[in-house]
């Protein structure tokens, strides 16, 4: 086993990652870029290296830069996280020249899955249905109008090195087509450093529905069942739940099937997710394959009872899968929130700013996964996401009871958050009947903000004012005690009496 | 509680922030035990009793029996507060006679300018002095945490001047467009 691996991500992921290396005994070494010298995966580590400066591209996207780090600090590997270089060839190709163990799959298994395009194609050639479109990238502006005319509208334009709901754009009519392209490109070049974008027809309405797979290095791959990811604002998932809401057990083994299909033709090794949307008849299609761990994996983790990070280490170690299909079990139902620094009154404009005060849930079955702390500074050079709240109930409707007891909890200042947005979803007719797709979002009118009562308005001006009323009393000068000394004399006064044996017990 | 509360307030506050602006008096105060009017304008006052128990860390134990709550009060810059109360945030601007004066010399009239809400890069712009616009149309694409969010006109209008050009870092507030009337 490891003695020593590298986390090369940041916030709640690597925190996430950090806790199933200490159980494993193995020592995590955390890398940051200069804005997160002090972030919470920093203080989670045992050991830091800096890798340039704030943005991404000068830091968290550096292969170079982290290999150095691994060699600087003796990490024997590195698990990617999500995001960033996770589906990187090139990184998972440095490793291999450097001796350093990537926890994740081969290069070859990455470059079949990493561009959509061939994916596709991999996909297709294995047996697995997929969603008609276009078979490569879209040259510019006439290249890619003729490709939609080709697919049909509407059309989906993608980014082929894509990922996290970034780089996508419906298109509904050819007159938008030209600007969409070139905002899209655009988008993927800044955030995956590839701007090549590809065409797919939409198909309307939706679910997406995923399958987390689990494969080692001896031909053994196992479905560790879904996740429904349906409920989605702009192709980014905000809540997710396992298993899904309403899916036939013969769809259910059918997709796992296809899946583990998948995962074989590809020779894969570890975790990852074949994503599928499928229609109102359950039909399903090859979406993607995301050759890593996925934002969404605790839910899994909390029907299954599986460490999927621990699973990923021991794989990537050369250990077998510690148990075959038949073992796997799946038990009651968990759902996860993603909150978001936006503000969903402002059209989900992102918030980043201090985090002045940041209390998550707790309690029984209610899981937070976060990368940051009451003090620190949610950034705008990266993700907006702040925590990630999931709950386990022995039903879907025992967890949406649970979901919404947590997110009463929670108590964030500094910063908006979507948690208003979260609380409509979760209390959404459709969503509670478990009949949605990637629709309902969009269904949705704008978020209405819940106008406080009067007596709380009421109560919460008194005690500012009373506060603000002590402050500007303290300021004063000349008075006779401060409340400092007042309050030392109230404990002495209260010791005396409990020494007495007086009422002040 | 039965305390009576004639008499003249020992201070006098103006409170924003809420759905109508209160001026709130506070009658007694001794560090726990408060009593306070509260008058929001077209309404008669109303005097509240209350203990606030201060639990540390910006949190208070507020008891209006037989009500029992947990308040955190967060003090920001200047006359700024931040209240959690329940699920409720509360961003309130708490004014002294004196921050009440000092105010009203800074107030300004709202231009015509159109601004963001957060600070970004700008990395795309649509439009060019001249241009005539239509609300909602969109005048430039900020990036911001990764995202790019599109700056819409706020009304119909003449694009007067652009104070910004692609590549450029811009902070919140900033007037990015300007529009003729």
């Amino acid at each position: 086993m490891f003695r020593k691996v590298l986390i090369a991500n940041r916030g709640e992921i690597a925190c996430r990652v950090m806790r199933s290396l200490r159980e494993l005994g193995i020592s995590p070494v955390a890398v940051a870029s200069e804005a997160d010298a002090r972030a919470k995966h920093v203080r989670l580590a045992d050991q830091v290296v800096i890798l340039g400066p704030a943005a991404s591209r000068e830091s968290y996207l550096r292969a170079d830069r982290i290999i150095e780090a691994c060699k600087q600090t003796g990490a024997e590997a590195i698990h990617p996280g999500y995001g960033f270089l996770s589906e990187s060839e090139v990184l998972r190709d440095a490793c291999d020249a450097a001796g350093i163990v990537f926890i994740g799959p081969t290069s070859s298994a990455m470059r079949a899955m990493g561009n959509k395009t061939r994916a596709r194609e991999v996909m297709q050639a294995a047996g697995v249905p997929i969603v008609p479109g276009a078979t490569r990238a879209a040259r510019d502006g006439a290249d890619v109008t003729a490709m939609a005319r080709e697919v049909g509208y509407p059309v989906l334009l993608k980014a082929s090195s894509g990922g996290g709901g970034k780089g996508m754009r419906l298109v509904e009519r050819e007159a938008e087509l030209v600007a969409a392209f070139e905002s899209c490109s655009r988008e993927a070049a800044s955030a995956f450093g590839d701007g090549s974008v590809y065409v797919e027809r939409a198909i309307i309405r939706p679910r997406h529905i995923e399958i987390q797979i689990f494969a080692d290095k001896y031909g053994n791959a196992v479905y560790c069942f879904e996740r429904e990811c349906s409920v989605q604002r702009r192709h980014q998932k905000v809540i997710e739940e396992a298993p899904a809401a309403n899916l036939s057990d013969a769809t259910r083994r059918a997709m796992g099937a296809v899946a583990v299909k998948a995962a074989l033709a590809i020779a894969y090794e570890g975790a990852g997710t074949i994503e599928f949307l499928v229609d109102a008849d359950e039909n399903f299609y090859f979406l993607e394959m995301n050759t890593r761990l996925q934002v969404e994996h605790p839910v899994t983790e909390m029907i299954s009872g599986l460490d999927l990070v621990k699973l990923q280490v021991l794989v990537a170690a050369g250990q077998p899968l510690p148990f075959v299909q038949e073992q796997l079990v799946r038990r009651g139902h968990a759902i996860e929130c993603r909150l978001y620094a936006e503000d969903p009154y402002q059209n989900f404009m992102p918030s980043p700013g201090p985090l002045r005060r940041y209390r998550p849930p707790t309690g029984p079955g209610v899981r937070v996964d976060d990368g940051v702390e009451e003090g620190d500074v949610v950034s705008r050079f990266y993700d907006p996401m702040v925590a990630k709240i999931a709950v386990w109930g022995d039903d879907r409707e025992a967890a949406i009871a649970k979901m919404h007891a947590a997110l009463a909890e929670l108590r964030v200042a500094g910063i908006r958050t979507n948690r208003a947005f979260l609380q409509e979803l979760l209390a959404h007719p459709d969503f509670v009947a478990g009949r949605y797709s990637t629709a309902l979002i969009g269904s949705m009118g704008a978020l209405v903000a819940k106008s406080p009562s009067e007596a709380d308005e009421e109560q919460a001006a008194a005690l500012a004012v009373v506060l603000a009323h002590r402050q500007d009393q303290a300021r004063r000068p000349a008075a006779t005690a401060t409340s400092a000394d007042r309050a030392w004399s109230v404990t002495a006064r209260a010791d005396a009496l409990r020494r007495w044996g007086g009422a002040a017990s | 509680m039965s305390i009576t509360a004639g008499g003249s307030p020992k201070a006098t506050y103006l409170v924003g922030g809420l759905s109508s602006d209160m001026t709130v008096e506070v009658l007694s105060d001794d560090g726990n035990s408060s009593v306070v009017r509260i008058t929001r304008p077209g309404r008669e006052a109303r005097t509240l009793s209350f203990t606030s128990a201060d639990l540390g860390d910006s949190r208070y134990l507020v008891q209006d029996l037989p009500k029992t709550t947990v308040i955190d009060a967060l003090r920001g810059e200047k006359s700024s507060w931040t209240l959690l109360h329940g699920e409720d945030t509360f961003e309130l601007s708490v004014r002294n006679e004196r921050d009440t004066w000092l105010a009203h010399g800074a107030a300004s009239a709202a231009g015509a300018q159109v601004t963001v809400a957060m600070p970004g890069k700008v990395v795309f712009v649509d439009v060019k002095a001249g241009d005539v616009v239509t609300r909602g149309q969109r005048l430039l694409v900020i990036e911001a945490m990764k995202m790019e969010n599109d700056v819409k006109a706020p009304r119909d209008g003449v694009v007067k001047a652009l104070r910004c050009n692609v590549g450029d870092a811009v902070e919140a507030g900033t007037p990015l467009v300007e529009l003729d009337s």
